[in-house]
C-alpha cells in the first residue's frame, strides 16, 4: 500500500469504517451479463485483428512479386528459345503462352489462398496461455 | 500467467477468454468504485459502459502503461458524464439511513460518508484508499497536477474524519 501523509490519514474509526467497506453488488454476475453485451464488439476486434493480419500479410508476400515476375519473363524467354530450336515457332509459342498462363495462376491461387490460410489458422486464446 | 496488460492485447484481437480472466481480476474493485462514486445507482449501466470501451479501444491501449490506470481512467470518466448526465441527489437524511438490500452498517456508512463530500473529493478517496493507487498514477489518471490531488485528499480526509468522529456516518 502507499503510504498516506499524516494530514490524508483516515483516524482508527474511518480506517475501520474503510477496511469493513464492502460493495453489496453481485460483480461476478455483472460480469457474466456485461460478456453477452459485449460480444458484438469482441467479434469487431476479431474482424478487425483478421483484417490487419491480411494486410500485412499480403504485404510482405508482394514484396517479392516484381522480382518473381522478373525471373518468370526472364525462364520464358529461354523457354521460347529452347521450344523454338526444336519446334515449329508456333507450336514453341504455344507452350510458352501455355507455360507462362499456368505460371500466372498458380501466383493468383498462392495469393488468393493468404486471406483462407490465416482464417483456418484459429488465434490462440487466452485460455491456452492462462492454463 | 499472462499479464493485463497481455490479456487487452489479446482482446484487441477479439478473444473472450482473455476477457472473461480480465473482468474476473477486476470486477469487484470496478464495481465498488462505481458503486461507491455514484451512490449504488446506475452501476449496471455504467460497469458495461467502462467494459465496452475497453474492449472498443483494446487496440489503443498504451502497454507502457499500467493497464489498472487505464481501467479505472474510463471509469472517472464515465462517473463524471454520469455525474453530468444526472443531478445529483441530495444527500440521504442520515437518520433515516437504514440497512438494505444486505448492506452491513459499514458499508452504508462509508456510502453515507462519501455522499457528503465533492466529487472531485470522492473520486481521489476511493482510488488511494479502496484501489490503493499512489498520487502519482491518481495525477495521471485524473489529468491534475500531484499538488492538486494532494489537496484534494487532504480536505476530502479532514473532513471525513470529522464526519466519522462526530458520529454522522451513521
Amino acid at each position: 500500500m502507499n503510504e498516506p501523509l499524516d494530514d490524508e490519514r483516515p483516524d482508527p474509526r474511518l480506517a475501520a469504517l474503510f477496511a469493513a467497506d464492502h460493495s453489496a453488488i453481485d460483480a461476478a454476475t455483472l460480469s457474466r451479463r456485461t460478456l453477452a453485451h459485449l460480444a458484438p464488439a469482441l467479434a469487431a476486434n476479431a474482424q478487425r485483428a483478421f483484417r490487419r493480419r491480411v494486410a500485412r500479410t499480403l504485404g510482405l508476400a508482394l514484396l517479392p512479386l516484381p522480382l518473381v515476375l522478373a525471373m518468370d519473363g526472364l525462364m520464358l524467354g529461354w523457354l521460347y528459345e529452347l521450344a523454338a530450336a526444336w519446334l515449329p515457332s508456333g507450336i514453341a509459342a504455344y507452350v510458352v503462352v501455355s507455360y507462362g498462363l499456368a505460371v500466372l495462376v498458380g501466383l493468383g491461387l498462392t495469393y488468393a489462398s493468404i486471406p483462407l490460410l490465416l482464417a483456418w489458422r484459429v488465434p490462440g486464446s487466452a485460455d491456452e496461455v492462462i492454463a | 500467467m499472462p499479464t493485463d496488460e497481455g490479456l487487452v492485447a489479446q482482446v484487441a484481437a477479439g478473444d473472450e477468454a482473455a476477457l472473461r480472466e480480465l473482468m474476473r481480476r477486476w470486477e469487484r474493485r470496478l464495481a465498488h468504485f462505481l458503486d461507491r462514486h455514484t451512490g449504488g445507482r446506475d452501476v449496471e449501466d455504467l460497469y458495461q459502459d467502462v467494459w465496452l470501451r475497453v474492449v472498443r479501444a483494446a487496440d489503443e491501449f498504451d502497454v507502457d502503461r499500467r493497464f489498472s490506470t487505464w481501467l479505472f481512467q474510463i471509469a472517472v470518466n464515465r462517473c463524471r458524464d454520469w455525474h453530468r448526465r444526472r443531478p445529483p441527489d441530495p444527500a440521504p437524511a442520515l437518520d433515516a439511513v437504514a440497512p438494505i438490500d444486505g448492506r452491513s452498517d459499514a458499508a452504508l456508512d462509508v456510502a453515507s460518508l462519501l455522499a457528503q463530500i465533492s466529487e472531485a473529493q470522492r473520486e481521489v478517496v476511493l482510488l488511494r484508499y479502496f484501489q490503493d493507487l499512489s498520487e502519482a498514477e491518481m495525477a495521471t489518471l485524473l489529468e491534475i497536477p500531484r499538488g492538486t490531488v494532494k489537496s484534494r485528499l487532504h480536505h476530502a480526509m479532514a473532513r471525513l474524519n470529522e464526519l466519522a468522529r462526530d458520529g454522522d456516518g451513521r
